[in-house]
Order: structure tokens, then sequence, then C-alpha cells
């Protein structure tokens, strides 16, 4: 009987190295610990938003390469990048919601695509639009909600899917001082639920780093290797 | 051409996709918006078409001849007429509607949130929208042709008082499975040429959103011309095979 291969350690969940997202634009190196909360700093939102875009698998980066999970995601077939992308939770500046979709069906979506629909699912979504605090009608269109209301959905969104890894970006940006404190209170409390999950906070904003506590590490990106 | 091709077969390739619930709700909406909510313009224009054709035959053919009148019924109706006016209808209403809603997204950056959600926009968007042009063509094409000839008929006969048995005698004599099948390949490949001409539109827009109505107009005119170029294409291979 042949011996059983020993179990290889798992590959660093994010791992951004030499990247540089645009031909003008800071050099990301990144590198974070299983359960770090992590607030990137960067002068402008231009670099964040092509840095999140990168992480994503959205766009090509200029140079330097980004894995995720093990995996380079524009190096892997559409099938594993579909997995992948399932492990990641992202919440755009704008929200990033299908703009012909009620509230709900946005929020459903790609656990409906994903996993399919059961009771469960509906309590579930219960369950996170009331953590984040949403308190429109789930069957508005996202197109009439307000920016902390599309913000509150995507957030709901990625918290349904239980991600590894979390993109905010830009998180507070648009956003009064009150509801800023409730998404970050709600991404706080999320994050520390899995001891394993990594959250990213994207961000020009040079003080958002002293309002999460629990950020153990602060990147200043201006140009220069980190 | 290869753009066209090309969409074509990635689509055939994703087929399954459509037992997914939330690529079926996008193809129930999608069937909802075109096959339903433009049947009573497709039954309206159906009617008058028929109308006006028995009329004319019977001006041709005289009031006595009425299964020759149905006979040009089914001819002009069901070979010709049916699919062709169908399609224009679903170019002005969906072809139009598509590509201005896929062109929005992309420009919005929706169709890059679904990439990011591991959602493949091929088998999200285009698959049903597609699948729900061709399945909605070839039903409204059925209702357009019955419509026609019916309520033609009808119509007919309370103003010419045109004989129902010699009328239905000429119907049957008329109708065949090979025309009905011709019939109903012509409005699936309709409907195709439809939908992936206004996917490709809409899709192929970049950051500007001037290139929104320009992307519509596009879908609209490229539609027009492989539609009437394929139906062109339809009565030079019926013509080659009856003289077969």
């Amino acid at each position: 009987m042949m011996p059983s291969e020993p179990d290889l350690p798992d590959p660093p969940p994010l791992v951004v190295e030499n990247l540089k997202t645009a031909a003008v634009s800071p050099v990301w190196f990144l590198r974070p610990g299983l359960g770090e909360m992590v607030v990137l700093t960067a002068p402008k939102e231009e670099f964040l938003h092509q840095l999140s875009r990168s992480l994503l698998g959205l766009d090509q980066p200029f140079s330097g390469e980004v894995r995720v999970f093990g995996r380079n995601l524009f190096k892997t077939g559409e099938r594993e990048s579909a997995l992948l992308r399932q492990r990641i939770g992202a919440v755009a500046v704008n929200g990033g919601l299908i703009a012909n979709l009620r509230a709900l069906e946005n929020l459903l979506l790609p656990v409906i695509y994903h996993r399919g629909m059961s009771a469960v699912t509906q309590q579930q979504a219960d369950t996170a639009l009331a953590r984040v605090g949403y308190d429109a009608s789930p069957e508005t269109l996202s197109g009439l909600l307000s920016l902390f209301q599309r913000k509150q959905i995507a957030l709901a969104r990625a918290m349904l899917m239980m991600p590894d890894l979390l993109i905010y970006d830009s998180l507070l940006l648009g956003l009064s001082p009150a509801e800023q404190e409730q998404l970050l209170a709600v991404t706080t409390e999320f994050h520390c639920e899995n001891s394993q999950r990594i959250s990213l906070f994207l961000t020009t904003s040079q003080n958002l780093a002293a309002r999460i506590p629990a950020a153990v590490r602060v990147f200043l990106a201006k140009g220069e290797r980190l | 051409l290869s753009a066209f091709l090309q969409l074509t077969l990635q689509i055939s390739t994703k087929m399954t996709a459509l037992a997914n619930p939330a690529v079926r709700r996008v193809l129930v909406k999608q069937i909802y918006f075109t096959g339903f909510e433009a049947a009573p313009v497709i039954i309206f224009i159906a009617l008058t078409i028929g109308t006006i054709i028995i009329a004319q035959s019977l001006l041709l053919f005289g009031s006595g001849n009425a299964s020759l009148t149905a006979r040009a019924l089914i001819w002009i109706v069901v070979r010709e007429i049916g699919p062709l006016l169908t399609a224009l209808i679903v170019i002005a209403r969906s072809g139009a509607a598509i590509a201005t809603e896929l062109g929005t997204m992309k420009i919005n950056g929706e169709i890059d949130t679904l990439a990011g959600l591991g959602i493949s926009p091929l088998s999200y968007l285009l698959l049903p929208r597609i699948s729900g042009g061709i399945l909605s063509v070839v039903a409204l094409t059925v209702y357009f042709e019955v419509t026609a000839i019916l309520g033609g008929f009808l119509v007919a006969s309370l103003g010419w008082h045109l004989p129902a048995e010699q009328f239905f005698q000429g119907l049957y004599q008329a109708i065949n499975l090979q025309q009905i099948f011709v019939s109903g390949l012509k409005s699936a490949i309709f409907g195709l040429i439809i939908t992936v001409t206004a996917c490709l539109q809409g899709m192929g827009i970049g950051r500007s959103a001037t290139m929104i109505p320009q992307a519509a107009t596009r879908a609209v005119m490229n539609s027009l011309l492989l539609v009437f170029m394929v139906d062109g294409l339809f009565a030079i291979l019926a013509e080659i095979f009856a003289t077969r």
C-alpha cells in the first residue's frame, strides 16, 4: 500500500507582489495573515479602485501579480475563478448593485446563482438585512436606494456568502458619521466571527485605521515600495 | 459575422445554465417582456394583415372562390409575412431594448460586478436573453399566423359573407407540416439573429454613455439587414427545393 501524501499547507489567502495596476500607480505589496483586518491607504481614490479590480481579477495588472488562495485569477479557468470569487466578498464604492433588480433580488443573487434557493436562504437574507440595519423595503429597485442603503445591501450580500476575504472599497465614502459608525461596527463584528477571515479596507482617509482598533496593519501607498 | 458565430457557439455550450434558478428568473422576465407584452401589438397587426390579404384576394379571385382565398392566405402568412413581420416588431421593441439595457449595465460597471461575484455574464445575462428571445419570436409568430388566418376569416365572413366550408377546405389543402416547420425554423433563426445582434452591440459598448444610442441603432439596423438577408435566402432555397 502506498503511503498517503502528507497534507500540503494551505496557500496564503492573498498575496500581492510588486503590483502596479496602471502605468502611473503605486506599487503594492501585501501578504495579510489569517484573521487580519488590514487598512490600505492611498492618496487617490482611483488607485484604490484599480487595486480592488485587480484583486477581484477584473483588470489585468500593469505589472506584478495577485494570487488569491494560491491562484492567479487571470490564469484560472472560468469554473475555478467562479469558485474562488465565491470566497471573496466585495463592497464597491457605490455599492455595486444591479440597477434593474430589487434590493432583495440583489441581496440573494449570488446565493441563488451559486447555491440555489431554500427556505433557509430567505431566513439568512432577513437576518443579514437586520444585521446591517437596512430599514427600507426589500422590494425597492436598487436604483432608487440611497448610497448608504446600497452599501448596506452590498454588505449584506457579501455576508450571505460567508467569504474568507472581504474587500471594502472606500466603504465610508459619502456617508454621514452615524452611517459610518454603523457600517464599521457591522464589518468589525462580522470579521471577528471567523478567525481565518481577512478584511481589507481600501481608503483615502488617513484616520480610518485609528477608528478600527482591531486593524493590525496599516499600509500607506505613496508611490514607493511599502 | 465572426463575432456573431462566436457568441452563438459560446451560448450553445452554456445551455445547461438554464437549469440555474437565477438564470431561469431572467429567462422568464425576458419571455414576459418580449413574448407576452408584445402579444397585443402582434395580434392587432395580424388581424389587420389577415383582413387586408383576404380583401385583396376576394377582389382578385371573386367572392365565390373562398378556397383559393384561403390558399393565398396560408401561402402569404405562413410562408412569408408571419415570421418576417413578427421579427420586425421584435427588432423594434426588444432588439433596441436589449442593446440599451446591456450597454447601460456595462457603463455602470454592473457586468464587472457580476463577474466579481463569480457570476458569468454570458450565462446570467446573454443566455436567457437569447433563449428567451428565440422562444418569444417563435411563440409570437404562432400568434400572428393563427390570428391572421382565423381573425382575417372572421372579419371577411362578416364583411363579405365568405363561405366557411370552402374557406376551411382551402386551408386544409394548402397547409402542410413542412410549411409549419419552415415557418418555425425561420422564426427561431430570426429570434437568434435579433438577440445575438443586440447582445453583441450592448456588450461592445466602451465607457461613454453616448455609445448607448449608437449601439441601439446599430442593433436595429444590423438585425434588419440580417433578417431580410436570411428571409431572401429561405425564399431562394424554397424555390430550389420546389423545382427539384
